[in-house]
């Protein structure tokens, strides 16, 4: 029949398409003439009117065309002719709707931005240490070599000449290259200066396709024995500070380590190697098949097609051969690959890293649920609108679309303010990080993130857009046209309810989280090294010099500093010692007691540390027996002589004096009569000594010489006081030694705990924002029931409850919730919890006194959120809620 | 969830809602004629602001009522003396309208029962 209609439209109606535009026009021009007048009779100026008239009337051309194709019987327009005209009208509507709830807008806003801000700063930072490609050619198949020894629980040994001659045979990788991160003394202008350098072999450069700015890259037989070196390449960093960037500078030298070495090349804008060093040397073995000196990490490029599994497989089948062949040095070693980047970033780094990324997405979590709430609060009254544009012909699918796109307006707005906090976010916490990243670190925003940012604001709004999408378009659109809001309320009220107990949940396990965190940072920060820390300076020094190749030469070095600082009016008393505790460690040592039962091969692994004279008394340690090593001992004198920890004492002489007692170091065969027996020091950081660093034995200085060795000076009065006086004596004593690392130990300490410190601020940040998210949920659930139910109230007061009974029944509702999601929270944290026990110092994963103090802020908080609401209920006029229905 | 069974008669139910609409416009116009803005202002102030919508989605609905023959266009003068289009209700208007409120205090009464049965 359409056809006839249409047929008879045509001819009968007789109203042509001109006709009818022109009329549908004049109508709108006068609707809209209307609407102006009225808005300056409101009080807008004529523009203003206008525009606002315009935009409540929407879309005239669509009217335009709805007439002409209605009027001329043409069957009914169809919503939205097409998808982007529909699309700007939903944006436009969605920020009518927003502008329309100031505060509510505010609010949500507020909450995503933090929320997107959070998880973009922690994106990008993740994104910037763990997968931005590396700036080298191929640095996706790049790879770092060391070995390790499951059974001594130590990390980071480097591997052998002879290992890397085996991994190149293997044929895994297509290039196989080392490198050796040492520093080196750098006569300046004014005062020599200790530079982080590098040897790499020869060829490394040219693997990673970097090319100099100026010069050339070592040449393939340059590289020479460790510590004698003849070329080098800088940084442009300290061509342009050490040269001003004189562009001659190509055949000059430099003095490093007291020795003329000549500038090949400089290296380009910003390049470091392998992570901030400044100074690369060449490296060549003297023997390629020693075996012994583990002191190279390798650096491997995965040949074509070889995947990181087969290369590791490969490295400890070759580790395993190795073993073989020298069973006395490489017994229970074996070699790792890793991703380049792994190399130097530990395995707890990424833990802690991806752990945060979590944290951050619950906050997200937790404000997508506020918005929805929010967004859910003002259902019924939307309902009401959109059953009527529904009546007007709206189609379902139309207004669920206009409920997202408004929902994701909301969410890029929100995203913009989520961009703004993450830049600031990444800024404020790298300003705290005391230590020069890498070269390939780069956390900056970049479009990376920003497209990041983009995506989660899209679909955070669809994720809290389709609840209330789905409430308001749906099942209950007839009830809406009832003027009241009483329609469907309860199952809306069980979603909210929902959610808020779903947020009270997610905030537990984030309070939780945040307070072990926080808990680690004041451990580690409170924890007892034992010894007196507070009067300390420490300081390195690295012997650069010809003259300190001979070992008695720098026993003298240091004894002789070691007099001239104590004879400061300043210093009470300094020592040099090889280790500074709290912070490194000395060097493993397998040994055995002499006349004991136990046989070389069950030798215990030691750290031994070597000083000098005073090193104990410097650090206000008391002997448990016997003596300090002499000065005659730590310099010139009988070196036989060893001052053993506690631990190691008790465990090889249980019940007796060790004072008397002899050790045999395994691998040198030289023995060791002890002396003296002292309290375990902590060596290492703090959480990250390994079982053999708790077994401690301490050297006299010339026994080992090192060349790199620290200085502890303790104060009469405040350690900072000792800088200058203990500077110049360095100085006076050798003007061509670097002294460096120079820190209070206080200082040290809270350097070192750095890490545990910005965890401990984020965490806590996150706890903060999953308080007050949480919190704001129960308060607008509360709150928006109670107004809700102002009838209610108004009848059980009339009836004759008591102002009391209905606060503490709105609190209880309120408390209710709260409770189940404390409950629910406490559960999920006994999962999580367990995946932070690692990464936490002195804490255990769950105390139940932290669950105590974080559940009841919650449910105090939750109760004050809904105390407010509740008082308003209670004051409610019984005649006057009684009318308002 | 409750009205599980609705949903499949949604076809219905949307028409029920446009009658709605239209029912109401019809009412508006049952006293006197008025043009397409003095509609959309009497709809405002009687509902006090709930039923309002974007204007111009009004006037495909008044030209679908005007196709069916349930309300005439005329033009006229407006108050303020401008040539406006008035429309008004038509006999078939008059009993579409009896119709639907009849039908539409039947469902209504039938909602209330249910909602509060007290």
């Amino acid at each position: 029949m359409n056809w006839l209609r249409r047929l008879l439209g045509r001819v009968g109606g007789g109203l042509s398409h001109d006709v009818i535009d022109r009329e549908v026009q004049e109508e709108i021009r006068f609707h809209l003439d209307m609407r102006t007048a009225a808005n300056v009779a409101a009080g807008m100026d004529e523009r203003e009117a206008r525009q606002a008239a315009r935009r409540e009337f929407g879309d005239a051309d669509r009217v335009v065309r709805a007439g002409r194709q209605i009027l001329s019987g043409a069957a009914p327009a169809r919503d939205g002719s097409s998808f982007a005209e529909t699309l700007l009208q939903d944006v436009r509507y969605g920020f009518r709707m927003l502008r329309r709830y100031p505060v509510a807008t505010a609010v949500a806003i507020l909450s995503l931005g933090i929320g997107i801000g959070a998880n973009t700063a922690n994106f990008s930072i993740v994104y910037g240490m763990l997968h931005r490609s590396l700036p080298f050619a191929d640095g996706d198949r790049l790879l770092f070599i060391d070995a390790w020894n499951p059974d001594r629980g130590d990390g980071d040994a480097g591997i052998t000449w002879a290992d890397l001659d085996r991994i190149r045979a293997a044929g895994a990788f297509e290039y196989v290259g080392a490198f050796d991160e040492r520093s080196v003394t750098v006569a300046g202008q004014e005062f020599p200066e200790r530079v982080p350098s590098t040897s790499v072999t020869p060829g490394l450069f040219g693997a990673l396709g970097v090319t100099p700015q100026l010069g050339r890259l070592f040449e393939a037989e340059q590289g020479a024995a460790y510590g004698f070196e003849e070329v080098v390449l800088i940084s442009d960093g300290i061509w342009t500070r050490m040269f001003a960037g004189d562009p001659d500078v190509i055949g000059q030298s430099l003095l490093i380590n007291d020795r003329e070495v000549t500038i090949i090349g400089v290296m380009p804008d910003g390049f470091r190697f392998p992570t901030a060093q400044q100074l690369w040397l060449p490296h060549a073995p003297t023997d390629v098949s020693d075996h012994q000196r583990r002191y190279v990490r390798g650096v491997a490029k995965l040949a074509p097609g070889v995947d990181l599994v087969t290369a590791q497989t490969q490295l400890s089948s070759l580790a395993a051969e190795v073993a073989e062949t020298w069973p006395d040095t490489h017994e229970g070693w074996t070699m790792r690959g890793m991703w380049f980047r792994y190399g130097f970033l530990g395995e707890d780094t990424q833990q802690l890293l991806y752990m945060m990324f979590a944290a951050v997405g619950l906050v997200l979590l937790l404000a997508c649920a506020n918005v929805a709430n929010l967004q859910l609060s003002r259902a019924p009254e939307r309902q009401r609108e959109f059953v009527v544009r529904a009546a007007l012909g709206g189609s379902r699918v139309r207004l669920f679309r206009q409920i997202l796109t408004e929902s994701v307006v909301l969410g890029l707005a929100g995203g913009i303010v989520g961009i703004g906090v993450a830049y600031v976010w990444v800024e404020v916490l790298f300003d705290t990080v005391p230590l020069v990243p890498a070269y390939w670190i780069d956390v900056g925003l970049d479009g990376t993130a920003l497209m990041y940012a983009v995506g989660i604001a899209v679909g955070t709004a669809l994720l809290f857009g389709i609840l209330p999408a789905v409430r308001v378009t749906g099942n209950q659109m007839s009830a809406g046209l009832r003027a009241s809001g009483r329609g469907a309320v309860s199952s809306r009220g069980s979603m909210r309810a929902a959610l808020v107990v779903a947020q009270v949940a997610l905030a537990v396990v984030l309070l939780v989280g945040a307070t072990l965190m926080i808990r680690s940072f004041l451990q580690v920060q409170s924890a007892d090294p034992g010894f007196d820390h507070q009067p300390l300076l420490s300081l390195r020094i690295g012997l650069s010099g010809d003259q300190y190749d001979d070992p008695q030469a720098r026993s003298a070095y240091f004894e002789q500093l070691r007099q001239r600082l104590m004879a400061l009016p300043e210093v009470e008393i300094a020592a040099a010692t090889g280790a500074i505790p709290a912070d490194d460690g000395g060097a493993d040592v397998a040994l055995v007691p002499v006349g004991g039962q136990l046989s070389d091969d069950e030798a215990m692994y030691a750290n031994a540390v070597p000083s000098t004279a005073g090193f104990f008394a410097t650090l206000g340690i008391e002997f448990i027996e016997g003596r300090d090593f002499s000065g005659v001992e730590s310099s010139t004198g009988d070196q036989g002589v060893v001052i053993v920890g506690e631990s190691l004492a008790r465990r090889l002489w249980p019940g007796r004096s060790a004072v008397g007692e002899q050790l045999r170091f395994t691998a040198s065969g030289s023995e060791y009569k002890i002396i003296g027996v002292v309290p375990n020091l902590q060596y290492e950081e703090f959480g990250e000594d390994t079982l053999s660093a708790r077994m401690q034995v301490h050297l006299p200085y010339p026994r080992v010489a090192w060349r790199s060795m620290a200085i502890l000076a303790r104060g009469r009065g405040a350690p900072a006081e000792l800088l200058d006086p203990v500077r110049a004596a360095v100085g006076s004593l050798d003007p061509g030694q670097a002294p460096f690392d120079i820190m209070t130990m206080t200082e040290r300490r809270a350097f070192n705990s750095w890490g545990e410190r910005a965890m401990g601020q984020s965490f806590g940040m996150f706890g903060a924002m999953a308080l007050v998210l949480a919190v704001f949920g129960v308060y607008a659930v509360i709150a928006h029931s109670v107004a809700r139910r102002t009838r209610e109230m108004g009848v059980r007061l009339a009836l004759g409850a008591t102002s009391r009974d209905v606060i503490r029944d709105v609190v209880a509702s309120g408390a209710r919730m709260t409770f189940l999601g404390v409950v629910i929270g406490t559960g999920l944290s006994l999962l999580v919890t367990r995946l932070l026990a690692g990464l936490v110092y002195g804490v255990s994963p769950l105390e139940p006194e932290v669950l105590l103090g974080v559940t009841s802020l919650l449910v105090g908080a939750a109760i004050v959120a809904s105390v407010l609401p509740a008082r308003r209920a209670a004051r409610v006029d019984p005649t006057e809620a009684l009318r308002a229905d | 969830m409750k009205d599980k069974k609705a949903t499949k008669n949604s076809a219905d139910r949307g028409d029920l809602l446009r009658g709605a609409l239209e029912m109401i416009v019809l009412r508006t116009l049952a006293e006197d004629p008025m043009h397409g803005f003095g509609i959309t202002e009497a709809l405002r102030e009687r509902s006090d602001a709930v039923l309002t919508v974007d204007e111009g989605s009004m006037y495909p609905a008044l030209y679908r009522m005007q196709r069916r023959g349930w309300i005439a266009a005329e033009w006229g003068r407006s108050e303020n003396n401008r040539r406006a289009k008035f429309y008004s209700l038509t006999d078939d208007g008059r009993q579409q309208l009896r119709t639907a409120a009849e039908r539409w205090s039947r469902f209504s009464r039938a909602v209330g029962r249910v909602m509060d049965p007290a």
